[in-house]
């Protein structure tokens, strides 16, 4: 897998910040600057029209927990995960892919949402995102640092069921193609049941995918989440609203994540498609309305829209 | 009791004292003796030493006395047969003052004169501080004295009452009345009095139920019926009797009659919105005012012309016809248009409008007697609009409780007295839109809301320009406000567009500007050079040749005359310009004053920013621009102060302008050193819109000049503009060009500078071996010119070669020596940066646990 390099610029407001090595507890203002991946495993597989709007998604990931843990000290022992993420895409040509490599860049600005010893138990991420100096996707996301010991209970729940379940009765994975994707590897939800009013997915969670697992970790982690709900909402966009998946990009998403999700109980992704309406450019556009559930209980919560051709 | 002198407050705190001093004075100018004084102090048991004690406590009094009035103090207590004598004039003790107005309100009472009765006797009873007396024991002839004078306050408070009754201030006597009631539950009169003011204000049942509390009352605690007035009272209440409503009308002056109730307004605004807090303020003033709680009962509200004051008042007045049932008049103060309303037209006009006919007297102090004599017994509001002096406005001010003045006027009239003048601004954004969408129609600008609100941008949110603005496009179907826009967006000619019939915003600005003296004028002229936005006082004796003292003075006139604004005060105070009067300013500087005279002017502001630019640069990074060193003076640093971050982030968009200014003006050096030493701050915060732009005008100036320096630091400029925002391969062109040109022509200091931006480009790309090489040049050519911030700038790049190349301690040693060269300077953010990258190294902390490598002070490099 290649490695992509962005450079983060923090933008600091008194000499303070360069002065101390402080610890903030006030919004920080930050610059972004890279390339829009190109031959990435996951966000380059596709039919390549079009610049997958899941890099949003990682890079306020990859860079809340950064300033999460240089800027506001999170400790290092406290993991990074998303409790909801939103974003739209602006202007939708611009995530086009061109004849070369595209530039980005993002101004962020990120604040704590709860303090607790001085420690921030949430961060709140506000980034404007340019492609090649269009600002082409704003957007928002909630992450949260939970304590080491903050998911105990859940195991100790889930061990046993899990045990009782038996586990390698995988489902069948949906096709490639029919969810926008062309590596069967980066397909993460089953073919799928249901009737036109609502569809079924069940997730496919490999541990050991270079993207989604970069490291260790004992949690279905948030973007593998919204993958699965993207690629839900293609299969019932395509199944009941005559979309393609290939020519299908999903231009604004909200999800919000109400539990962490065992790695090894059976998710289940659950959608809800609108009819179909139309974009201000005219392009027509649905919107669906997506839940994961893990032991009866809801793991996430999306509405997406997604648009034909863009 | 107080006894107050002045600056020295010498009331005796002795209780003995006070009870011989209150004896004292209450038989002031008259022989108290010995014995009456003993007896007050001591009862019928005085002390053996009586004599002794008594001639000791006067011998207190008369110091005391002495320190209130050194000069006569001592004196006014004499020793008489048989005892003492205290002289006092009887205008220096409450209670002969008391006495006296209680008396002349008697007498204006007798002779008809209500208003004049009812001023005297509020005045007597404002003396009042409490129960006379209280604050010592009593004697035979203080206790007397005490009972005595509290009947004399009740006897004059009810005398007030009854007055203001006649007067018509029913409505405003009802809550005192209740007080009053409830303090002495079984006087019959003030019942009575209450009954009728509740009659009076249409509140008969109430009326019925305070005579039913008060019969229940004294029934129970004394067992009699209340008294036959009372009864007769409680019967014509029952049956509505007509007179109980007491007289409709009286005359003002003789031969002529008025009607209670008249409205003379101009019509509302019809889309007025917005100014809720003003509305709120102003009735509040007005409540407080009309029950007799401030005094004078007027609130100025002032601000510049067309932004509102007129409607606003008009609004007041529409709605407080329940606070003024008596009537409601509305004065424009110049007529004709321009000049002042002479006092007896504004008299006469007033009595007229209030509702009074027949034939007025002619003689001023005629005329201010009626308008008095109307203000004081009725419960009016008037409305004086566009005053300009406070001499206008003292005649109308009313003396008694119930009626009330608002003024409006362009500056704030201080001298009134009474409530802070209120300041009306322009409106609030989202209040602008609404106004302008009200008058240009709905449907007209539905569709286009980013261009409603640039109207209303342009317009300085200021009332007259949008309802101008919006009646423009409502007139003419043919235009949407978006074509209205772009014209307005040309500021030479956006007054000539904000005009319409008799409203025009240019003449509506204008007199501001023309009734200031010469100087005000051409400061007012001068300061639109300025960048837009706020400036501070620096500017001002920049623009204006000036010292920072005379500066203050001029800025103080203008703001005076509402020709600036002012946030901020002291050190921190910025002023800036409403944004049509910046037009006008625009406009008015290109008519009246001579080019060269404003190209210097403008030389002389761009000059001062740029020697600030030099100083904040210098601050925050120290040795960065070699090529030139802030002025030695101590102005700069101070105006700069301590944060020169903050000093960017507050002066940026003013810096930019002039950077752009400079360059129009062809003065190639001083832009390329101003967009060359803002750079350093617009790295700082990858501010990479502005930082382009202002240093493609620095490479255009720097290829004017006939010096190699200039072009060689913006080409290495660009590349780190180029390399912070990843785009390697320009980056690269630019530092290859930065260090071609600089080698050729022996720069070390910009050669230097261009190989690091080199060797960081060698660091990304994995090439650490040709990376070190980089330095390492780039590190011995600042050696050899001694510049401490390449030197630096060389280090930290050798250092993040040598980490990259896995030799830790040679990346410690070269970190450690960066630091100690920034501490050398006192660069204090290279210096943090690079104990810090050392410190990690060190720690073992690995310097990528964080998924992160800084590689310049708060830049990182993530990977993914």
């Amino acid at each position: 897998m290649s490695t992509a390099t962005r450079h983060l610029i923090h933008r600091p407001k008194s000499a303070l910040h360069f002065l101390l090595d402080s610890r903030s507890t006030e919004e920080e203002r930050f610059a972004l600057a890279g390339d829009m991946p190109y031959d990435h495993p996951l966000f380059n597989d596709g039919l390549g029209q079009v610049h997958d709007s899941q890099v949003f998604v990682e890079i306020a990931r990859q860079v809340g927990a950064f300033i999460g843990r240089r800027y506001f000290r999170v400790p290092l022992d406290r993991f990074c995960r998303f409790d909801s993420i939103e974003f739209t895409l602006t202007a939708p040509a611009a995530w086009r892919v061109g004849d070369g490599p595209a530039h980005m860049a993002m101004d962020i600005h990120a604040a704590p949402t709860t303090m607790i010893n001085g420690v921030p138990g949430g961060l709140r991420l506000c980034g404007t995102m340019e492609i090649d100096g269009i600002a082409s996707c704003t957007g928002h996301a909630d992450l949260g640092f939970p304590a080491p010991d903050g998911h105990r209970q859940h195991r100790l729940v889930s061990r046993p069921w899990a045990a009782a379940r038996g586990l390698g009765n995988r489902p069948p994975a949906a096709d490639p193609h029919t969810v926008g994707r062309c590596d069967p590897r980066n397909v993460v939800v089953s073919t799928p049941d249901g009737s036109d009013d609502a569809l079924c997915t069940e997730l496919l969670v490999d541990s050991g995918h270079p993207v989604f697992f970069p490291g260790r970790s004992e949690f279905v982690p948030g973007i593998l989440l919204v993958e699965a709900i993207r690629q839900t909402s293609m299969l019932i966009a395509a199944r009941t609203r005559g979309f393609s998946a290939l020519h299908t990009c999903v231009t604004r998403a909200s999800v919000r994540f109400r539990g962490d999700a065992a790695l090894d109980l059976p998710l289940t992704c659950t959608a809800h498609a609108d009819p179909v309406g139309g974009d201000p450019d005219g392009r027509p556009s649905a919107r669906v309305r997506s839940t994961i559930e893990q032991l009866d209980q809801v793991v996430a919560e999306a509405e997406v829209t997604l648009n034909h051709a863009i | 009791m107080e006894v107050d002198g002045g600056t020295a407050a010498g009331t005796p705190r002795a209780a003995k004292l006070r009870v011989a001093l209150s004896t004292l004075l209450i038989q002031t100018n008259t022989v108290v003796s010995v014995q009456a004084l003993a007896d007050e102090l001591w009862a019928e048991r005085p002390p053996r030493t009586a004599m002794m004690t008594l001639q000791v406590y006067v011998s207190q009094l008369r110091r005391i006395l002495e320190a209130v009035d050194p000069v006569r103090g001592r004196d006014s207590l004499v020793t008489r047969a048989p005892g003492y004598l205290l002289r006092i004039d009887p205008g220096q003790l409450d209670l002969s003052v008391f006495l006296e107005f209680h008396q002349r309100g008697l007498a204006a009472a007798r002779v008809g004169d209500d208003a004049l009765a009812a001023s005297l006797q509020c005045q007597a009873l404002e003396l009042w501080r409490g129960p006379l007396l209280s604050d010592m024991p009593h004697g035979p002839i203080l206790g007397a004295t005490a009972v005595r004078m509290s009947e004399l306050r009740l006897a004059a408070l009810e005398h007030r009452i009854r007055t203001d009754l006649r007067l018509g201030r029913h409505h405003a006597l009802v809550s005192e009345l209740r007080a009053l009631t409830g303090e002495y539950p079984l006087h019959e009169e003030l019942h009575a009095h209450l009954m009728t003011a509740l009659y009076r204000s249409g509140r008969r049942a109430d009326a019925l139920r305070v005579f039913t509390d008060l019969r229940r009352a004294m029934v129970d605690e004394l067992g009699i019926e209340p008294g036959a007035p009372l009864r007769e009272l409680h019967r014509q209440v029952l049956d509505g009797d007509a007179g109980l409503l007491g007289p409709a009308g009286r005359a003002v002056v003789t031969g002529t009659s008025h009607q209670l109730g008249a409205v003379h307004l101009p019509p509302p605004i019809i889309d007025f919105v917005g100014r809720d807090d003003a509305l709120t303020e102003v009735e509040a003033v007005l409540r407080e005012a009309s029950a007799g709680r401030t005094a004078p009962a007027c609130i100025c509200v002032h601000g510049r012309s067309g932004v509102g004051k007129t409607a606003l008042a008009l609004q007041v007045a529409h709605r407080a016809a329940e606070a003024f049932p008596d009537g409601r008049v509305f004065i424009d103060m110049q007529a004709p248009p321009g000049r002042p309303r002479s006092r007896a037209d504004a008299f006469a006009t007033f009595l007229r409008r209030a509702g009074v006919t027949g034939h007025l007297p002619t003689d001023d102090e005629e005329l201010s007697t009626a308008v008095h004599h109307l203000l004081n017994r009725h419960r009016l509001l008037l409305v004086l609009d566009n005053v300009s002096a406070e001499s206008q406005v003292r005649p109308f001010l009313p003396a008694t409780p119930g009626s009330a003045v608002v003024v409006t006027s362009r500056v704030p009239l201080t001298g009134l007295g009474g409530p802070k003048p209120y300041r009306l601004d322009v409106l609030a954004p989202e209040h602008s839109v609404r106004l302008l969408v009200a008058a240009a129609g709905a449907d007209r600008v539905a569709d286009q809301p980013e261009a409603v609100r640039e109207v209303a941008a342009l317009c300085g949110h200021l009332p007259i320009a949008l309802r101008i603005a919006g009646a423009r496009v409502a007139a003419l179907p043919h235009w949407d406000i978006a074509e209205f826009a772009a014209l307005l967006r040309d500021g030479k000619s956006r007054l000539d567009q904000l005009r319409l019939g008799d409203l025009d915003v240019r003449t509506t600005l204008m007199p501001a500007y023309q009734d200031s003296p010469e100087p005000v004028r051409r400061a007012f002229r001068w300061l639109s050079l300025l960048p837009a936005g706020e400036f501070q006082l620096w500017a001002v004796a920049a623009v204006l040749d000036i010292g920072p003292q005379e500066a203050a003075g001029v800025v103080n006139s203008l703001l005076d005359a509402q020709l600036l604004e002012a946030t901020g005060t002291g050190r921190c105070a910025r002023f800036h310009y409403q944004e049509l009067l910046r037009v006008l300013a625009k406009e008015l500087l290109a008519t009246h004053d001579e080019p060269p005279v404003v190209q210097e002017a403008f030389e002389r502001i761009a000059m001062a920013y740029l020697d600030l630019c030099l100083c904040a640069d210098h601050l925050l990074s120290p040795g960065r621009s070699f090529w030139a060193t802030p002025s030695a003076a101590g102005g700069s640093a101070a105006i700069v102060g301590d944060e020169p971050l903050r000093w960017f982030a507050r002066e940026r968009s003013s810096l930019i302008h002039t950077v752009h200014a400079l360059y129009r003006s062809e003065l190639w050096r001083p832009a390329w050193q101003l967009a060359e030493s803002l750079g350093s701050y617009l790295e700082a915060i990858a501010a990479w819109g502005d930082w382009e732009v202002t240093q493609q005008l620095a490479m255009g100036a720097a290829a004017r000049l006939d010096d190699p320096t200039p072009k060689a630091v913006s080409l290495s400029s660009l590349g780190d503009l180029a390399w912070q925002r990843r785009r390697y391969a320009e980056a690269e062109a630019r530092y290859q060009e930065a260090a071609d040109l600089a080698g050729r022509a022996g720069l070390p200091q910009p050669h230097s500078r261009a190989l690091v931006g080199l060797a960081d480009l060698q660091l990304a790309s994995g090439d650490h071996t040709r990376a070190r090489s980089y330095a390492e040049y780039a590190l011995s050519l600042s050696s050899a010119a001694e510049d401490v911030w390449g030197c630096c700038n060389a280090l930290r790049s050798l250092a993040l070669g040598h980490l990259d190349d896995n030799r830790p301690n040679q990346a410690i040693r070269s970190f450690m020596e960066c630091a100690a060269l920034a501490g050398r300077v006192r660069h204090r953010r290279f210096e943090g940066f690079a104990l810090t990258s050392a410190q990690r190294i060190a720690t073992l902390e690995s310097l990528t646990s964080s998924g992160g490598l800084e590689i310049q002070p708060g830049l990182w490099c993530l990977r993914t």
